[in-house]
Order: C-alpha cells, then sequence, then structure tokens
C-alpha cells in the first residue's frame, strides 16, 4: 500500500508513536498462529442489535476478506447507528500491520490505548479522543475491528465493541485446535 | 376519402384549409375535420444521447447511480416523470456545434408519408422548429429522426439544472391546424466541460460514468457557475456549510472512503445520507471532505485531486473552525494533525491553489492569533513563500493556505508540505461506489 519515501517515513513514525514493536504478532489468549476463518457477523449474532446493512468491500494485500456492518440497536428509541469494519487478515502480524495501515488515516497523531478508557478488548485496542469512545479500534487474533459511531453526539461504542470481541472470541474457543493451525 | 388514405398535394391542402375554417366556425366537428385532413401520430421515443463515442452534437454518457445504467432512447412512450428521462450537456464541447436529439414517431395509416412535427417549450434546450418527417409503412424514416436545437441557450447561465416540458404538435394529410402530440418531461443538467476522473465518458456503460444521483447536487450546488474555479468554490462552500457534516473531533477518521482502506469513495453511502441523513452518518474527516469536494467539482467538469500535506511528525494547527464547529478551536485531539487532505489544482506544489472544504481559517492580518476572520479556503494557493524563515511576521497579508492553518513555527508552517495523493488513491481521484 505504500510506495514512496514520505510514506514510508510517515508510516515508520505511526508505529512509534503506536509503540507498534511492544505489542506487534502477541495474542491474549492462544498463540500468534490462531486464524479465524470467514468470520462474519450474521444477524441473530449480537442480541440487541439489529443489523441495518452488511456489504463486502475489496480486501487490501494483507487481508482475505473485508466486510461493513451497520447496526442499530434494536430498541426504536434509540438512534445510535453503529459502522463496523472487519478485516479478516491472512495472519495475527498483518492484523497489526492493517491496524498501522487504518491508523495512519487518521488525522489523530495518536490514540489512547482503549485500558485507559475502561475498555479491556482484544490483544491490542485503541480508542477515541474525547470524553467518551465514540470510536474504537482492535485487532483479535487475525481479525482487525474498527468501530465508528455515525451519529453525532455521545454514543459509546464500548458496549458493542465488547460484543463483536466476544463474538470473535466464541467462534475460536468453538474450534481451537482447528484455529491454532 | 377512405381512412386508410392520406391525400396530399395543393387541392388537399385548400380542402383542408376550407374545413379547418368551418371547424373553427363551429359548422364541422373535429372529428370529421380529424377523419379528412389528419392522421393518429405517436411520438415513440426520444434520444438525447444517440452518440456514445461523442458529446459535441449530443448529450454525455450518464447513469443513475452504481447499479443503474442510462441508454437511449432516455425517453420512451408512458414516461411521465422528467428525472426518468435525464440527459447532461457539456458547455465547453457543444460550443459552436449543432446539438441535435433524436425522435422516433409512428403514424396511422399506414400509408401516410409525412407528416410536420415541432414541439414548443423545451427551456434551455428551446423549441424545436416544425419538421417534416417522412414515414414508411407506418414508421418515422429514419427510424429516428434529428431535430436540431435551433434555440437551446447551453452555456448562458451556466452549470444548471431544469426540467424541461415539451409540447410536441404535429399536422398531417396536408391539414393546417396543429394537433397536440404529447407533452414529454426532462430531466436537463448542463455542466462545464467533460466530466474528469474518477468520472469517465468511456467505456459506456461503466460504473464510472457520471451518475445522475450525483449531478442533481453537483448542478444545484455550482448552479449558475461559468468556470471551474468558480464551480468548485461553489461546491467547496456548499459541502462545508449547507450539508449538516461534522468534523471526527474523536480521531479524525474517515468514513465515506474505503476498499484498500481510503481507495474508493462510498459515494452510493454519502448520496443516501444527502437524501435522508442516513448513509454512513455526518461525521467526516478531511479525507471525506477532500474527496466529496474533487468528486462532485469534476463531475461538473473541474479537475481537481484529493492530495497530502504534513510531515513524517505531522503538523501543529492555528486555532481553525472545523466543518459543523459553531466557533473557532483545535479538534478534539488536540492542535495537531497527522497529515491533511484537500482538494487540490494542477501539481499539488506551493504555488497550487487548493479547496479545503474540511475547515475555515482565520483571513485576518494575524491568523495566529484571536479575533478571528473566517474565510472559506476555495482557490487559495498553499503557500506563496513556502522557503520563509520562521516566525513570519505580522501584519500577514498573503491569501496563503497552510500559514493560516499552522502554528508559526517549525512544528507548524515548517512541517506543512506538499506530500501528493495517498498511493492506493487513484491519484486523488478516487473510482465512486
Amino acid at each position: 500500500m505504500i510506495d514512496n519515501e514520505a510514506d514510508d517515513a510517515y508510516r515508520n513514525q505511526v508505529k512509534l508513536n503506536y509503540q507498534f514493536s511492544s505489542w506487534a504478532g502477541q495474542t491474549k489468549v492462544g498463540n500468534s498462529n490462531v486464524r479465524l476463518l470467514d468470520f462474519r457477523i450474521e444477524s441473530e449474532d449480537l442480541q440487541g442489535w439489529k443489523l441495518e446493512e452488511k456489504e463486502e468491500l475489496p480486501p487490501g494485500t494483507r487481508q482475505q476478506r473485508v466486510f461493513r456492518y451497520i447496526h442499530s440497536p434494536a430498541r426504536e428509541s434509540s438512534n445510535q447507528r453503529y459502522v463496523s469494519t472487519i478485516f479478516e487478515c491472512s495472519s495475527v502480524f498483518d492484523a497489526h500491520e492493517t491496524l498501522i495501515d487504518v491508523v495512519m488515516t487518521y488525522m489523530a497523531r495518536k490514540l489512547p490505548r482503549c485500558e485507559t478508557r475502561g475498555l479491556e478488548i482484544g490483544d491490542i485496542c485503541f480508542g477515541s479522543h474525547g470524553e467518551v469512545n465514540l470510536s474504537v479500534i482492535f485487532a483479535r487474533f487475525n481479525i482487525l475491528v474498527e468501530i465508528q459511531s455515525a451519529i453525532p453526539g455521545l454514543a459509546p461504542v464500548n458496549a458493542f465493541a465488547g460484543n463483536v470481541d466476544s463474538l470473535i472470541l466464541s467462534r475460536y474457543s468453538r474450534n481451537k485446535e482447528f484455529h491454532e493451525g | 376519402m377512405s381512412s386508410n388514405e392520406c391525400r396530399s398535394g395543393c387541392l388537399h391542402t385548400l380542402f383542408c384549409w376550407l374545413l379547418s375554417i368551418l371547424r373553427i366556425l363551429h359548422l364541422v366537428s373535429k372529428k370529421f375535420y380529424r377523419k379528412h385532413c389528419s392522421c393518429d401520430l405517436k411520438l415513440v421515443a426520444i434520444s438525447f444521447n444517440h452518440n456514445s463515442s461523442a458529446l459535441t452534437a449530443d448529450a454525455i454518457n450518464v447513469r443513475k447511480n452504481f447499479t443503474t445504467t442510462i441508454s437511449a432512447p432516455e425517453w420512451t412512450a408512458g414516461k411521465t416523470v422528467a428525472t426518468d428521462s435525464p440527459a447532461a450537456y457539456a458547455i465547453k464541447e457543444t460550443q459552436g456545434h449543432k446539438i441535435t436529439i433524436k425522435a422516433k414517431f409512428t403514424i396511422s395509416p399506414n400509408s401516410a408519408t409525412q407528416a410536420e412535427i415541432k414541439a414548443e417549450g423545451g427551456g434551455v434546450l428551446g423549441s424545436l422548429d416544425p419538421q417534416i418527417v417522412a414515414f414508411a409503412n407506418g414508421v418515422s424514416v429514419p427510424e429516428f429522426v434529428s431535430f436540431e436545437l435551433h434555440h437551446h441557450t447551453i452555456g448562458n447561465d451556466g452549470i444548471k439544472l431544469e426540467d424541461i416540458t415539451w409540447n410536441w404538435k404535429y399536422r398531417c394529410c396536408g391539414g393546417s391546424e396543429w394537433e397536440p402530440l404529447q407533452t414529454t418531461h426532462h430531466r436537463i443538467y448542463v455542466i462545464l466541460e467533460e466530466p474528469k476522473l474518477p468520472w469517465k465518458q468511456q467505456p459506456f456503460p461503466d460504473a464510472q460514468n457520471p451518475w445522475t444521483d450525483a449531478l442533481d447536487y453537483a448542478c444545484a450546488w455550482a448552479a449558475g457557475q461559468k468556470n471551474r474555479d468558480d464551480a468548485a468554490s461553489a461546491i467547496t462552500k456548499q459541502i462545508n456549510a449547507n450539508l449538516g457534516l461534522v468534523y471526527d473531533n474523536a480521531l479524525g477518521a474517515s468514513h465515506y472512503t474505503s476498499g484498500g482502506l481510503v481507495a474508493l469513495f462510498e459515494l452510493t453511502q454519502f448520496l443516501t445520507y444527502l437524501k435522508n441523513g442516513t448513509g454512513l452518518g455526518n461525521i467526516v474527516n478531511c479525507t471525506d471532505c477532500a474527496t466529496i469536494t474533487t468528486t462532485f467539482s469534476n463531475l461538473v467538469g473541474c479537475d481537481l485531486h484529493a492530495s497530502k500535506m504534513g510531515s513524517a511528525f505531522g503538523f501543529d494547527l492555528t486555532p481553525f473552525r472545523g466543518i459543523g464547529a459553531a466557533g473557532f478551536g483545535c479538534p478534539g485531539f488536540g492542535c495537531g494533525f497527522s497529515y491533511h487532505e484537500v482538494a487540490w489544482k494542477g501539481g499539488h506544489g506551493n504555488a497550487d491553489p487548493l479547496f479545503d472544504a474540511c475547515l475555515r481559517v482565520d483571513g485576518d492580518t494575524n491568523p495566529w492569533a484571536a479575533p478571528y476572520a473566517e474565510i472559506f479556503p476555495v482557490n487559495i494557493v498553499f503557500s506563496t513563500n513556502p522557503g520563509a524563515p520562521l516566525p513570519l511576521a505580522v501584519p500577514f497579508n498573503a491569501q496563503s493556505y497552510k500559514e493560516r492553518l499552522c502554528t508559526n513555527d517549525a512544528g507548524g508552517i515548517g512541517s506543512c508540505n506538499p506530500i501528493g495523493p495517498w498511493p492506493n488513491s487513484s491519484n486523488g481521484r478516487r473510482p465512486v461506489k
């Protein structure tokens, strides 16, 4: 994706900003060879959330497939709306490199670790600035998840992001041996 | 005269002229007049883009959106809504050329060999002068007959979106009275010149042909503009001020680009947002704003591309008014950008002007301190004096972009340099999807 010197220098600086070397290739559960295949979110997977849209996007070189989902609360009274982009990457390391690819496109120079915002999900996770997490990006195994609130105002993504992470973990637990290849 | 015959010649013309007078005097019925001096004519179809390989003498190649194509004939019998019969014309390419539409008719009785046809109204395309159309076996010859737009006003008012109506009329069999044939409605777009990338004229059909769903907005936002700079300025201001978009203060992430990260513009989703407020929401960053500006401006003939500025370390910001913000300040993530992206002209160099829909800058003689006199950064040079020693002196009078965006020091102005488009962004003209 990066093909010139300026972008290489920028990418290296972004890696420094995010302390990439301290977490790259590491997982909290299982080993660094874990690879979930064909991970998708179906409409019944996230209780309390209505799947409004699901679209497959063209994958990049590090990814097998990319899906975008739009969810809203099943309760009509709420106006929350979340856009999730789920990158199924070729490996744990590729998921972490893809995380750098994504945060490179953020105008913020650096994001806070989720742990500092009271959110413990993924192998590595970054939240947003401001009062609450309006956006979160985390990698769990070879799956990179970016969740953005698509409405103005304070619609924290923590609960929804936690549900997605639990879904990834449950898929892994169902067939550990297979995924650890 | 049998109803299957259609006489012609001076005698019959005189006969019909007399009948028409008798009809005016209510001495003969309309039915009687029609039986002897009329025929049954039908307008079957109208082609605006009758030559898909050129755009000098007809409408340009368009499609409705990513999934729906539009092909000639754009109007067919039964279409009653203007938006179902669209056509777009490029001012620059059609200037000085004969512009034509083509129409197909049928006639009965089959033996009728000619009829005279015209259309009144027509708005920007003008009325259609009376023209004798030949028929064989009940169908016009040639099947699609050319009508020159002698009275069009394409270009007089610059960029335009107009729903026009033609009241078609005809007379045949020597009839002297014009009779109503059909009323047709069409949506006409007038743009400055051939749309630039990501929009393409060839191949056709193709998902990157100009979308009328996008022209609906671009032509309204830039209505009346007669040159590319003014059109891009008007579009930039609309995006910044009138669409309800809000800057992503949480992290400055793109919400409307995707595919290899920032490779594609999610135009279908953005149009949904414009239509009903949903899509991918109203939160945007600079990449989104630069892409929206580039895509809609290039649709009406401008030649912009989304391009970055900054350095490996980013750069520091002086307070600005972000899109959707009430006043001047810094983003929620601090007074610095890792990079910034705008719609740029030329080769995105220091001397090249740019258009930034993402923010407004301080336009007064001290852009690094309050009070703030906001200006839209439209058609403003990136830097008039890029190598000047820092800090710059106040008063600062240059209409120069980066000096009004960055802090007056090495970490600001000194670290904000042209970089170029994202490597995977099709040279800053992201394909639409």
